[in-house]
């Protein structure tokens, strides 16, 4: 379980690793609470676990180190500091990435922002018409034009 | 469990374990077939599910060391470049597989004669013709008659939707002069036999939950259950048994559902277990008769190991592609490069294919079969903004040549949950294979660029590691006994009663998806056992 000010600052490091867009069309992770997916999915393995608490710590202490709290800091002091996390426990940065991409992208209030359908894939899917016949003979004309390709054996 | 003895006993229920039984049920002869696997119910594929895209790489993943459950096996992949994918259930592979469905061509079985590489099959498309145009109707394959790249053939059904996708790949093939055609897939582009049309979901792999793709649990198994075919799950066959005597088979060793070892008794053994499974084991199956393995006195179960190397190479447009919509790897197909030409610098060839595109979790780690993220940061953001919805691939598919030392042994240490060796890959790709890969990158790069790409990326050879869905040639076809497993209809050299049907006995692989192969040529052998059966084992 992490403190409600390790929440917070998590919360600001999963906004850099996916920020929101601009425009504010597009949250970034960590207004989004991706950071309850990262709690479920550490509570279900211990070895994230035990990389997620490594990020948590080594983020607190170069936090630390720069003279946080995190937010405070300039925008490039903050993306420094994120990449200061992925040289120095590269393991645990891969580990925390991976299951926020995981967290983020999985919601179906996300997907929708990029095409998809909010719902799951089946059994709708999505409408996607054929094509003609003429349509299709139009297409593959120039192939056929160029007649038999394969070899004779 | 009552183990009365059978006639004919297979072992997997996958796309060639189905397709024989299937050929053979007009003999009236008593089939079992045995499956590791459970019934896997349409009502449970993760495509139902709002998460859906979590499963890929969890509970449904297509890697079975990712997966973990209790029938999958453990594979060590720590010598190979490539690492094999499957699905173990009633279906096989064909319940996660992609549905992709091009035929080997003519020349694919005359390697040795046209290009004096590999070996000749002992079979060509000719014979296997016929045997192709069945299981596409009973598949229910879709797609556009009259390729030129192939002799005549008509699928049964019209074409999937290419898509805008598709579209404008096909203009920019048009603009190169290359072939190109929309793919053959077996994905129904109407409702056929029951059976419900695609729907487009984009996410094959997660089990098609409305039964338009032709897995072999919508296709096959249920005109074999109704015919009385007995299919037993949860059942892993640990030892083909073998008479010290005649050297025939005379059953297998099981661990049922039950947690204890059954002995099953079978006049006819059917080896259906994929490139990896059936070496396995045979290799697993020792004996006075054969102590480096069943059927193995060549010395070449195992061996010739082979898989399609893949990558792929991405163009970013101008509009929007919505490659998320319509069957993930099935749009269209280029086979400009398919046949050998001696100025490229390497034999055989490759192909182009369009798939669709992926959905934005997939496309962050990697893209599907590969573990490879997406930087994060403000790069990220550019990327999900302007490259991911406007974004087009190919995906290379390159020919694979046999090598020995390309194989499946047993693992020393690792065991699956019964205790039964693991098997160990040990792969590498050939020099020509990586020849071919630096060509087709540049194909497709030009290719993109035709059809309208403003950029393109992704080439740099690297193959895909969750890349080995066509695990071929492992007890490979042949006449002669010493440089072959089985003879030209599936029957074992050194077991007459012992058949395999599955893709470890293609003497060379082609650049296609082998499905249609495996399951044309399962229909052959259980035509040919048909034919010869009143002097089976002579």
């Amino acid at each position: 379980m992490l403190s409600d000010s390790e929440i917070k600052l998590l919360n600001a490091v999963l906004n850099e690793l996916i920020p929101a867009r601009a425009d504010g069309r597009v949250p970034g992770a960590g207004d989004l609470g991706v950071a309850a997916f990262l709690g479920r999915a550490a509570a279900a393995d211990d070895g994230l676990a035990v990389h997620l608490r490594t990020a948590s710590t080594t983020v607190a202490e170069l936090v630390k180190a720069a003279g946080g709290p995190f937010e405070a800091l300039a925008p490039e002091n903050r993306r420094d500091l994120v990449a200061e996390l992925e040289s120095s426990a590269p393991e645990a940065f891969q580990a925390l990435l991976r299951q926020t991409y995981m967290g983020y992208y999985s919601r179906p209030d996300v997907r929708v922002l990029f095409g998809l359908s909010d719902q799951p894939t089946q059994p709708n899917g999505y409408d996607m018409p054929s094509e003609s016949p003429e349509f299709m003979a139009e297409l593959t004309a120039p192939v056929v034009a160029r007649g038999r390709c394969y070899r004779s054996v | 469990m009552k183990n009365d003895p059978v006639d004919v006993l297979i072992i997997g229920a996958g796309a060639s374990g189905a397709a024989f039984a299937w050929s053979i049920l007009e003999t009236r002869m008593r089939i079992l077939c045995l499956d590791q696997g459970p019934h896997v119910h349409d009502q449970d594929y993760p495509s139902r599910n709002p998460d859906y895209e979590l499963a890929r790489y969890g509970a449904f993943s297509c890697d079975p060391n990712v997966r973990g459950l209790k029938q999958d096996y453990p594979i060590n992949s720590e010598d190979s470049c490539i690492t094999p994918v499957n699905y173990n259930g009633v279906g096989g592979s064909t319940i996660n597989f992609l549905g992709h469905w091009p035929r080997m061509k003519p020349s694919d079985f005359r390697a040795r004669s046209l290009d004096g590489v590999a070996d000749d099959w002992p079979v060509d498309y000719a014979t296997l013709a016929p045997f192709y145009d069945t299981n596409d109707r009973i598949t229910g394959v879709s797609g556009l008659g009259g390729n030129p790249a192939y002799p005549r053939y008509a699928p049964p059904l019209p074409p999937i939707p290419i898509g805008k996708l598709g579209q404008t790949l096909a203009k920019g093939f048009n603009k190169l002069g290359w072939h190109w055609w929309p793919s053959d897939v077996s994905i129904l582009s109407r409702d056929y036999e029951g059976r419900q049309k695609c729907v487009n979901a984009g996410t094959c792999d997660l089990g098609c939950a409305v039964g338009a793709k032709g897995g072999t649990n919508f296709t096959y198994w249920p005109i074999l259950e109704t015919a009385g075919v007995e299919l037993r799950t949860d059942c892993r066959v640990r030892e083909i048994l073998v008479d010290d005597e005649s050297g025939f088979a005379t059953g297998v060793l099981y661990h049922g559902p039950d947690g204890q070892v059954h002995e099953q008794k079978a006049e006819l053994v059917v080896l259906a277990c994929n490139g990896v499974g059936t070496p396995r084991l045979l290799l697993n199956s020792r004996s006075k008769h054969f102590p480096d393995g069943l059927a193995n006195r060549s010395g070449l179960v195992g061996k010739n190991l082979m898989f399609h190397p893949l990558t792929g190479v991405t163009g970013v447009f101008e509009e929007r592609m919505e490659g998320f919509k319509g069957p993930m790897a099935c749009s269209i197909l280029s086979q400009e490069f398919y046949e050998s030409d001696p100025n490229r610098g390497f034999v055989r060839g490759y192909g182009l294919h369009s798939g669709r595109y992926t959905t934005p979790m997939t496309y962050a780690l990697g893209g599907y079969g590969i573990d490879k993220l997406a930087p994060w940061g403000e790069a990220h953001r550019e990327i999900f903004d302007t490259v991911y919805p406007y974004s087009a691939s190919l995906t290379v598919v390159t020919e694979d040549l046999p090598e020995e030392t390309n194989c499946v042994t047993l693992d020393p240490e690792l065991t699956d949950g019964d205790g039964i060796p693991a098997p160990r890959i040990t792969y590498r790709v050939s020099e020509n294979t990586r020849a071919m890969i630096r060509h087709a990158e540049d194909r497709a790069e030009q290719a993109l660029l035709a059809a309208g790409a403003r950029t393109v990326f992704g080439k740099g050879g690297d193959v895909w590691w969750r890349a080995g869905w066509h695990q071929m040639g492992t007890c490979r076809m042949g006449h002669d006994p010493e440089r072959s497993v089985v003879n030209g209809w599936g029957r074992c050299h050194d077991v007459k009663n012992l058949f395999i049907v599955d893709a470890s006995i293609f003497v060379t692989a082609g650049a296609v998806n082998p499905t249609p192969t495996i399951q044309a040529l399962s229909l052959y052998i259980g035509d040919s056992i048909k034919t010869n059966i009143a002097n089976l084992f002579d």
